[in-house]
């Protein structure tokens, strides 16, 4: 099966500096990719040389089996939504997305029909005489991917779209372009730093870091079977505690903590020496009335800080002489800054590399 | 307090004796181009237009007007094109030896017109040329040329590279978005170099004064012709006329552009 | 994606190599036809020198720089100049420096009027705003004609043709230039460091005097550096408002070249000019920054 965009040992380099090292990555026909990653990972430069703003340093990139390389940004298909919309403020919504069809010697009642098509796509279906400044934030994203999915691309790119919209709108943007996304059934690639709209809209992520990619999977696989330090502490709030294994019994390694607490750590790897332990927050809970269980640790602890969000409370305990957080639903009343909690642990919950 | 008043009059006060000095002396030629006494200078008196008449029927008058013209025109034009193009390069364009083009390019601003003047005169000597109009051009392109660079410089960095990059990703090759994209959000600018290099060519006196051909006056060569014989109204007239013109020049220019950018404003 | 990466980005596709050095080749070239080749030649010219019949002899000779040094005149002309280009400045940066700072500490609303006051002078031409002082100051000018109506003096006064008219005149065109570097230099000194020094207990002169002057200095220095500039080359000025007692190194020049017919003595008096004007530059720019001057100069 050719995958709709492949990438092959792709490397760039400016000068000295090395941004993407040899990665590879292919992309089913159809699929909604995330690349995510922090700041400077090289998601964006990858995403450029597909687009082909960038030439890379050595590989290859196809786009279904036809190798681009050598394809200048205007021949190639591709449909590119930036960070800040980038219309024409010059043109009027309706001449932004008739702009590429122009170039592709479209007539022009299609061109009218297929602009009004994407407008309703989009649900901007009025909007056509306005300029880009007669918009507002969201609408002009809209416009924008009117503007790269009229043109029927191959592949649909999005640099960072939502990051310069606010909280709200940008929920409901990603709710729109999945839809869209959905709708089409382009192949798609979406860059973001947020790792929760990887999650939420992506069929597939891909996590780099430092030009190489460190994970890639499903928002499943990477939340929740992270093969690195790195991809764990990405997604979510993490907890990091150290330890020293005492003994082992059967898959069950204990592990005696700063303050001589015990934790009971299930393992498929024999554990010994000192241990670097990972937890996520909404893993573990704080509980008044502790009830032991043999998949289970207590520690002690004091609460310190308790911060509300509706649905959900996050915890700061001190305990064994660090702060661990814990998020979990509200249960009755919160717990207040120096009440002693205990906080309940499962074995399985220990992220450890 | 009542010290940081009287320091304020007192500032005002100073600024307008300023301006009314900077300001005076031109507002005395257009009135006295005016001045139907004999004699000219004041008192002034009779209030006339004979002059105005006198200076559009003399022929040789009119016909170095008419050269300050296409001298303008076409040393703006040329420059324009040039220099627009240039602008674009150093705008867009991260080349070694970016710095020093720059600086090339702006060099005429520190050269002396009087140096100017003499180098290129001497090197029509030293290649064999005789002076013509064509070489007065260009050396006019040249004393122009910066003005055109650092106005579209400024303007065109502020036409953001990521709207060229997404008509490219639309289908559009390099031209195209030339002309669909930059070039229409560039204009104002373009438009203002090129009113600054026509209006900069037109004073232009000093190294004009080296270059031109026998028989070919401008308006300033003319006039500096004029004061070093015959002083009369005429010359008055020919100042008021030009102050006019430099002054509404830039006003109308100024005018089109603010109704121009209401305009597009209001479509629906 | 910053700007710098974008600039990459169009450099590295293919055809963008060779684009930007053919956008620029012609202004390049325009620039090295008429102004680098010129120079060279002036540099060239003033080491040949002028038979008594009008010859030039195209050997390499340091004798028409000789007469630089022998002649006293033109040690004197030069001096004359500098003078006038120093005195010119000073004069302009104590007028104008008001007027400037009014206009920076103006509302927006007056700022627009005095600016566009400020730039009307500049848009008329040269000449006739130099040109303009002779009615004013001629015999039967307007000073005169008020002096002697209110009878202040029995004779009219020789306002005309002498140094004061030139250093009058000079400043008249310098000035606005002048103010509006100085005014550039201050509009950039953010006001909230000013109103920081303040409420540290700084009053109003004392602030001035420790952030804004410093601070706005560059504007002040840029325009100096043009004033200065301007005066060394002029000649218009010393043309129609002196005569001849006052010969500067303007008239110098045009004197040599077009009514003397001597090339090789006006070729060495330009390059002295020039060689003048780049130790200038360079002292200013290792003191101050180019790039100041740069955005001083767009009008």
């Amino acid at each position: 099966m050719t995958a709709d965009i492949d990438i092959r040992g792709v490397s760039k380099a400016y000068g000295q500096n090395q941004v993407v090292h040899g990665i590879d990555l292919a992309v089913p026909s159809g699929q909604f990719v995330a690349l995510l990653g922090p700041s400077g990972c090289g998601k964006t430069t990858t995403l450029r040389m597909i687009a082909g703003l960038e030439q890379p340093s050595a590989g290859d990139i196809f786009i279904r089996g036809k190798r681009i390389n050598d394809i200048e940004v205007h021949r190639r298909n591709i449909g590119l939504v930036f960070q800040n919309h980038a219309l024409f403020p010059h043109k009027t919504a309706f001449d932004n997305i008739a702009f590429g069809l122009k170039y592709r010697n479209v007539a022009k009642p299609e061109i009218e029909r297929r602009v009004k098509r994407a407008l309703e796509i989009v649900r901007l279906p009025h909007v056509e005489d306005r300029l880009p400044r007669q918009l507002s934030g969201g609408q002009q994203q809209r416009i924008a991917v009117a503007r790269a999915i009229v043109i029927e691309p191959d592949v649909l790119l999005f640099d960072e779209p939502l990051s310069s919209l606010d909280a709200n709108l940008r929920e409901e943007m990603r709710g729109e372009l999945k839809r869209i996304q959905r709708t089409l059934g382009i192949t798609t690639i979406f860059v973001t730093h947020d790792q929760s709209e990887a999650l939420s809209m992506a069929d597939h992520v891909v996590l780099m870091h430092n030009g190489r990619i460190e994970q890639a999977g499903t928002p499943d696989e990477l939340y929740n079977w992270p093969r690195s330090e790195f991809a764990a502490r990405f997604f979510g709030d993490v907890n990091e505690i150290n330890g020293v294994v005492v003994d082992t019994v059967g898959e069950t390694a204990r592990v005696r903590l700063a303050e001589g607490a015990v934790l009971q750590v299930a393992s498929q790897s024999p554990l010994s020496g000192n241990v670097k332990l990972l937890l996520r927050a909404e893993r573990a809970r704080v509980v008044r009335t502790p009830v032991a269980r043999a998949d289970a640790s207590l520690i002690e602890g004091t609460v310190a800080s308790s911060d509300y969000f509706g649905m959900l409370v996050r915890y700061t305990v001190e305990s064994q002489g660090q702060r661990i957080g814990v998020l979990q639903p509200l249960e009755g009343s919160v717990f207040r800054p120096g009440e002693a909690v205990q906080i309940q642990i499962p074995n399985n919950a220990w992220i450890r590399f | 307090m009542i010290r940081a008043r009287l320091f304020r009059y007192a500032l005002a006060a100073w600024t307008v004796l300023v301006y009314v000095f900077m300001l005076a002396p031109v507002v005395v030629i257009v009135l006295l181009a005016f001045n139907g006494a004999p004699g000219g200078n004041f008192p002034i008196s009779n209030l006339t237009f004979d002059w105005f008449g006198k200076v559009l029927t003399d022929k040789t008058l009119l016909a170095s007007l008419r050269t300050s013209f296409i001298l303008a025109a076409a040393a703006s034009s040329i420059a324009t094109v040039v220099g627009v193009a240039a602008a674009y390069a150093l705008a867009r364009y991260r080349i070694r030896g970016q710095t020093v083009s720059e600086l090339v390019l702006t060099l005429p601003l520190l050269i002396p017109h009087l140096v100017m003047g003499v180098a290129l005169l001497l090197s029509f000597r030293l290649f064999g040329l005789s002076k013509n109009f064509g070489l007065l051009v260009m050396g006019h392109v040249v004393i122009v040329l910066p003005f055109v660079v650092l106005t579209t410089r400024h303007q065109l960095q502020s036409v953001p590279a990521v709207l060229e990059e997404a008509a490219w990703t639309l289908g559009a090759n390099r031209l195209q978005t030339m002309r669909e994209i930059v070039l229409p959000l560039a204009l104002p600018a373009i438009l203002t170099g090129m009113l600054f290099a026509f209006m900069a060519s037109f004073d232009e006196v000093t190294a004009t004064l080296f270059w031109r051909p026998p028989g070919t006056e401008t308006v300033q060569t003319q006039i500096m012709a004029l004061l070093q014989f015959e002083v009369d109204q005429r010359i008055d007239a020919l100042g008021a006329l030009l102050v006019v013109f430099s002054v509404v020049v830039p006003f109308a220019a100024l005018l089109v552009a603010r109704l121009l950018s209401n305009r597009q404003a209001n479509k629906t | 994606m910053t700007n710098a990466s974008q600039a990459a980005a169009l450099q590295a596709s293919p055809t963008g190599r060779a684009l930007p050095l053919a956008l620029m080749a012609p202004a390049l070239a325009i620039i090295a036809f008429y102004v680098i080749v010129p120079l060279v030649c002036l540099g060239a010219y003033s080491f040949w020198t002028m038979l008594p019949d009008g010859t030039v002899v195209r050997d390499f000779s340091l004798e028409t720089w000789q007469s630089l040094v022998t002649d006293p005149f033109y040690g004197s002309v030069l001096l004359d100049t500098f003078r006038l280009a120093f005195v010119s400045t000073v004069i302009c940066v104590v007028v104008g420096y008001g007027p400037a700072y009014l206009m920076a500490s103006a509302a927006p609303r007056w700022r627009g009027v005095l600016t566009i006051l400020l730039f009307l002078p500049s848009w008329i031409s040269y000449l006739v705003r130099t040109m303009s002082w002779l009615p004013v100051l001629g015999k039967n000018g307007l000073v005169n004609t008020a002096l002697l109506g209110a009878g202040v003096v029995e004779q009219p006064l020789p306002l005309l043709y002498n140094h004061f008219t030139v250093y009058l005149g000079l400043v008249h065109y310098l000035l606005p230039i002048m103010i509006l570097n100085i005014y550039l230099g201050l509009a950039t000194v953010d006001p909230t460091i000013v109103a920081a020094a303040r409420t540290l207990g700084a009053n109003a002169r004392q602030a001035f005097l420790a952030v804004t002057f410093p601070l706005a200095l560059p504007g002040l220095s840029a325009g100096c550096l043009l004033c200065f500039i301007l005066s060394l080359g002029t000649f218009v000025t010393p043309q129609i408002l002196g005569g001849p007692g006052t010969t500067y190194y303007g008239n110098l020049v045009y004197d040599t070249i077009l009514h003397q017919l001597d090339w090789p003595t006006g070729a060495m008096l330009s390059v002295v000019i020039m060689v003048l004007l780049i130790a200038l530059l360079y002292v200013y720019g290792r003191f101050m920054g180019l790039s100041t001057v740069l955005r001083a100069i767009k009008s």
